[in-house]
């Protein structure tokens, strides 16, 4: 594809985009607003009441690793952490594979009927599980070194 | 925080158009983004700046990922419905203003709807990368995608977007 032309669709899309942005209703930027502020005022008070602090912390590896409020509130049931368990063993393996180089996506897509008939027969307390303990693998990728954010090519 | 609050300020309303383009509904879509600001504050605050652009996508990708697996059939049904519910203004009544002005108008409506008719994926790498500005490598962090199938992604979307743009051409 020409450059040019690939910069200027590209030039193009940007500003349609923030054109949109900027077209916005009142409702939905005041509806954006108030979830931020609820958000902003939800770590002001997880920072002063330790009671009600909405994560652990523990020390993984000697980094400080957050552990959500569900696992605490998961208690001792063992049925549910059976069931969690087997299902992120399940999802985690799904994940792992997909990170093998050369495996990607198209090798073991996400939108196959069996795969994603053993994802979705997971319920919410499970899948909240799988997605803490991937997003904790994927925390741990990131290393000592910030993700640079560069705008080049 | 107030530096995350500015953060957010300024991310919040292409975070929204980009969960609005993927789920197909405004309620949705603020959900989406709803949770990915409390789940930043509330476990990455501490992170460092530069961190959290790449956090706070990964968590929006994650939660538009979590719309579509749970709700599969029922968006594949419901999507062509909620089409309707987002349409952009066109030039069309506009019957004084002047061509060059109609022209942009809905060159600038016909690219919003290509965008809008990408695959999924397709479409968030392209507004991940060519709207948001993150990197290839971030970008992949974010959509749990190889370089490469951004890379890929991101091509296509781009040659769409390419022909659209053609049909202005004089």
């Amino acid at each position: 594809m020409n450059e040019d032309k690939q910069k200027q669709a590209l030039e193009a899309a940007r500003q349609s985009l923030d054109k949109s942005v900027g077209d916005l209703p009142d409702e939905l930027t005041d509806a954006l607003a108030a979830a931020r502020q609820r958000a902003m005022a939800s770590a002001e008070l997880g920072s002063t009441s330790a009671d009600s602090s909405l994560t652990d912390s523990s020390v993984m590896n000697g980094r400080v690793i957050n552990s959500p409020k569900l696992i605490r509130t998961m208690g001792h049931n063992r049925l549910v952490w059976g069931g969690a368990i087997a299902a992120s063993c399940a999802a985690l393996t799904l994940s792992v594979v997909l990170r093998q180089p050369g495996t990607g996506p198209d090798i073991l897509p996400l939108d196959t009927e069996d795969s994603l008939l053993v994802l979705a027969e997971m319920d919410e307390t499970e899948w909240e599980l799988v997605q803490e303990l991937e997003f904790a693998l994927w925390l741990s990728e990131f290393g000592d070194d910030a993700p640079a954010t560069d705008f080049s090519g | 925080m107030q530096q995350l609050d500015d953060f957010l300020a300024d991310a919040e309303k292409r975070a929204f158009r980009m969960a609005r383009m993927a789920v197909g509904n405004d309620a949705d879509a603020l959900d989406i983004v709803q949770d990915a600001m409390m789940k930043l504050v509330e476990k990455y605050r501490e992170r460092a700046a530069e961190q959290w652009a790449p956090l706070f996508y990964r968590i929006l990708q994650n939660r538009i990922m979590d719309f579509h697996r749970g709700r599969k059939w029922h968006w594949l049904f419901s999507k062509s419905a909620n089409d309707e519910e987002f349409e952009l203004e066109t030039a069309e009544d506009s019957g004084n203003q002047p061509v060059d002005w109609l022209n942009t108008e809905r060159m600038s409506t016909d690219i919003l709807a290509e965008i809008e008719k990408l695959p999924r994926q397709q479409q968030q790498c392209f507004l991940l990368r060519g709207w948001e500005g993150l990197s290839v490598k971030d970008t992949a962090m974010a959509m749990q995608l190889t370089e490469g199938s951004v890379k890929q992604h991101y091509s296509r979307a781009m040659a769409k977007l390419a022909r659209v743009l053609e049909q202005y051409d004089e």
